[in-house]
């Protein structure tokens, strides 16, 4: 558990962390919606570079990222090797029954495997320079056009940065438990599954009865502390647009349309 | 049979290799010594817990190695060759109630020794025993751990390690947040314990009065090393070291030194009330007479 | 003037059978430092939560600052307390120690300029202006709670209530935020009601209430109290230590005060005592 390192923030004052969560939101998300123009090597390429660009803009070394990957590793590969194995057309490198390597099958298992990568290490650089505090910020700025029909911005936004912020805690007491357990004889991930079901129950009760209790303690003192409803208060944190923001943008839309550009008109 | 513990160049990081990496234990040498009362004291996050966590294994040695009894850990150890020796250490932690899930009491103290094999008839006679040493009334048995008091369900945590029946019993503040009644007796529990069943005690805790009255070795540990060990009486010989080192005195020891400015004097400094009261008993006058 | 005042209180959780709270009646006076007492289990939190309305008393009245806690006024009372709890971790809901002190204010519509001066204001006065930006992960449990009290700073309450807030922490953390609250009774002239197992807490309070199993026991100063000598376990406090001395002091012979004498005042008495021989 304690290597986990995809979807962490990790602290610093490098060009991405400083940049407003709203930019940062807006341009993963085109960036991700454009992966899928991306055909040929010339736009793979220039997502890369762009991606390469904002990898160095972070000032988390690349290894850090590779690290981050590592957890879905078999993932990749399990999805690749469905590609290769699946994929059907052009020419027949190897056959063995209904199962084939073909030159479509490489091809696309590539594209796949490209995809991959380049969606996951852009979302990585957003949760390792960004709070998952301003995550929620941003998302609840994007979002507040949605007041206007009454939909709960505020609420929600509220919700989410809580669980958050508890995210740690409960890792820790999962942990703490886990510990404790395993003092008193239980083996985890050890013999069959309904043995490994069986060594679930010691953790998952505790855990489920002391967030229980923690979510009414938290609630009380929110209570206490003058929490009535989530939409008529201010807000202490205040997102702030910069033209290092603005640029930013300027780069992403000129290597963006690039692609799409490269994709129908060239 | 010994289970004298040694830690030898012990160091150890949590997450090591990424970029949060914290060495949480420099280079720490001790001895703990089978039959005796270890107490641990030191600022928060000096290293405590990451210390006691080592002597069941639950954490292993970044590097260096930690011997138990007759079994070697470092960094290396198979964890497939612990099982025995989490039954040799129990180990009570912080705020133990958060571990119970049991339906019942007695299902709860009963659930360890099953995991080492122990019948379920044979392990729901030890638990019955265990509630008993614990001062757990019988009538507990068959309610529900999450029905009874804050102090109530600690001791069903701390029967449920006893019922192990470990030769090491190792606590992490076990009287954190009960009242003063609550925390004497949970002291007083564990001092009978060692005395009736020769268990080994290693104990952290942040009341000096406790080291005083119970301890009869101390490990101070201060930003992940250990800065001094030996008998309350020589760590606390020192206040001028301990203020600088955020820890305090026994209060019986703190009072001694306001009576020595007032003129009385100290062979030795006495660590508790009965010790402070042999020394000054004899340089007072008998009251009684003042009173004629 | 009693700026708290409770009278005939009942409170019966609805899954127990027995009475949590069993017809208290007490009194607060302006100023005061009040200590609350009492084994656990006895009602102290029940209590305390009766008080600023987060649960609703079976019957009897509660009146803060002469007005009747109802329905219709428990909002406007809790403007007037604030309230600090036991587990430092569960009242800490900001993402960062500035967020958490703002949340008091963001809840009542605070402007956000006037929100950032009271902010910096409140950390400057808890010692912990330096970590402003600083998630509670990284805090210690002394260090949540000063953020905790600089949250009820900023809203700036007339009476605080203490529910053993220091009983988590280390003996110095408790030391220091006792200090914290101490100076801020003195300079923003606050009630403060504190809730507490901690015999120097208790010993510090100009008087104490002592709670048992529901029912009101008495109230007195601590002087009176711990007259009471080993009793003293039976309420949630300890022995004071002048007590013990005392008492070992007696088994070798000494006759010694049957009155309470505090620190200073034992060793008064037996410098007087030595120098008599
Ligand atoms: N799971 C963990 N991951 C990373 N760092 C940790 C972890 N647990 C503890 N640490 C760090 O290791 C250091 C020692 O922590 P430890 O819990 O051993 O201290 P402690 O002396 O028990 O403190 P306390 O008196 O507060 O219980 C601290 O700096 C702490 O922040
Ligand atoms: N949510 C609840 N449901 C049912 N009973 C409760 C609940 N909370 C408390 N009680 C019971 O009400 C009584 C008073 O509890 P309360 O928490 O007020 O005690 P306390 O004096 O604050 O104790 P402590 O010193 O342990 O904090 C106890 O018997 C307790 O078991
Ligand atoms: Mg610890
Ligand atoms: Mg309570």
């Amino acid at each position: 558990m304690n290597k986990v390192m995809f979807g962490r923030f990790i602290p610093g004052h490098s060009w991405v962390h400083r940049m407003d969560p709203r930019a940062k939101l807006v341009l993963c998300f085109l960036y991700i919606a454009v992966i899928f123009f991306a055909n040929d090597f010339w736009t793979y390429l220039v997502m890369t570079v762009l991606l390469l660009a904002s990898v160095v803009a972070s000032a988390i070394p690349l290894r850090v990222y590779i690290h981050g990957l590592m957890p879905l590793f078999w993932l990749m590969i399990f999805t690749v090797l469905i590609q290769v194995f699946f994929g059907a057309g052009g020419h027949v490198y190897w056959q063995w029954g209904w199962l084939s390597v073909t030159q479509n099958g490489l091809n696309s298992a590539g594209v796949i495997l490209m995809r991959f990568v380049l969606i996951i290490l852009i979302s990585t650089i957003l949760t390792f320079t960004t709070e998952p505090l301003e995550i929620a910020d941003g998302i609840e700025s994007l979002l507040s056009p949605l007041r206007k029909v009454h939909f709960p911005v505020a609420t929600l936004a509220l919700m989410l940065s809580l669980a958050l912020r508890f995210v740690p805690t409960l890792m820790d007491e999962a942990e703490k438990i886990m510990n404790a357990q395993r003092s008193r004889g239980v083996d985890f991930g050890e013999g069959g599954l309904r043995q490994r079901i069986r060594t679930i129950v010691p953790i998952l009760i505790p855990l489920f009865v002391n967030a229980f209790n923690r979510a009414i303690e938290i609630s009380t003192a929110m209570e206490a502390r003058g929490y009535q409803d989530g939409e008529n208060r201010t807000k202490y944190r205040q997102l702030k647009w910069r033209r290092l923001d603005s640029w930013s943008l300027v780069i992403y839309m000129v290597g963006l349309s690039s692609v799409v550009a490269l994709r129908y008109f060239i | 049979m010994a289970t004298d513990i040694t830690f030898e160049q012990v160091n150890y990081s949590y997450q090591a290799g990424t970029p949060f990496a914290v060495q949480a234990l420099k280079n720490i040498n001790l001895q703990i010594k089978s039959g005796t009362f270890t107490a641990v004291i030191g600022q928060t996050g000096s290293g405590k817990s990451t210390l006691i966590q080592h002597l069941n294994a639950l954490l292993k040695p970044s590097s260096g190695t930690v011997t138990i009894g007759d079994q070697v850990i470092t960094n290396e150890t198979n964890n497939k060759h612990l099982k025995p020796l989490r039954k040799k250490v129990g180990m009570v932690f912080q705020f133990p109630e958060n571990q119970l899930f049991e339906e019942t009491v007695l299902k709860d103290i009963a659930f360890g020794p099953q995991n080492f094999g122990v019948s379920e008839a044979d392990a729901n006679e030890l638990a019955k025993r265990m509630a008993g040493e614990v001062g757990l009334d019988e009538s507990l048995l068959s309610r529900s751990p999450f029905d009874l008091s804050g102090g109530q369900m600690r001791r069903v945590a701390i029967a449920g390690v006893l019922a192990l029946e470990p030769e090491v019993l190792v606590l992490d503040e076990p009287t954190a947040g009960l009242d003063p009644r609550g925390r004497l007796e949970i002291m007083q529990l564990v001092t009978r314990l060692r005395e009736e069943q020769g268990l080994t005690i290693v104990l952290i805790t942040h009341q000096m009065d406790d080291v005083a009255d119970y301890a009869d070795h101390v490990l101070v540990m201060g930003h992940g090393e250990l800065l001094k060990q030996g008998t309350p009486r020589e760590i606390f010989s020192d206040p001028e070291w301990l203020t600088a080192h955020q820890l305090g005195l026994p209060s019986a020891t703190r009072f001694a030194y306001e009576l020595q400015q007032a003129g009385f004097e100290f062979e030795t400094m006495p660590l508790t009330v009965s010790e402070l009261a042999d020394e000054i008993a004899p340089q007072l006058g008998k009251g009684d007479d003042r009173h004629e | 003037m009693a700026i708290i005042k409770v009278e005939h209180l009942n409170y019966k959780y609805s899954n127990s059978d027995t009475q949590a709270i069993d017809d208290v009646s007490l009194e607060i006076q302006t100023g005061d430092w009040v200590a609350i007492v009492g084994h656990n289990g006895s009602g102290k939190s029940t209590l305390a939560k009766l008080l600023i309305g987060l649960m609703a008393a079976d019957s009897g009245k509660i009146t803060i600052d002469d007005q009747e806690l109802t329905p219709e006024s428990v909002w406007q009372i809790r403007e007037k307390v604030g309230m600090v709890f036991q587990n430092p971790d569960n009242q800490f809901v900001g993402a960062t120690v500035a967020d958490d002190v703002a949340f008091g204010m963001e809840n009542r519509s605070v402007d956000r300029d006037t929100m950032v001066t009271r902010v910096n204001h409140a950390l400057e006065q808890v010692g912990m202006l330096d970590y402003k930006d600083r998630e509670p992960a990284n805090l210690s449990g002394g260090q949540k709670q000063r953020v905790a009290l600089a949250g009820i700073i900023a809203i700036a309450p007339k009476i605080l209530i203490l529910d053993e807030a220091t009983s988590m922490l280390d003996p110095r953390g408790r030391q220091a935020i006792l200090q914290v609250i101490q100076q801020l009774k003195d300079d923003l002239n606050l009630t403060v009601l504190s809730i507490t197992h901690d015999i120097n807490e208790a010993a510090n309070a100009d008087r104490i209430v002592v709670i048992d199993d529901g029912h009101f026991v008495e109230e007195s100063t601590p002087s009176e109290l711990f007259n009471h000598g080993k009793q003293l376990v039976e309420m949630g406090l300890d022995v004071p230590l002048p007590e013990k001395v005392k008492d070992a002091l007696q088994e070798r012979h000494i006759a010694v005060p049957e009155s309470y004498l505090d620190e200073r005042g034992l060793v008064d008495w037996l410098r007087t005592s030595r120098l008599n021989k």
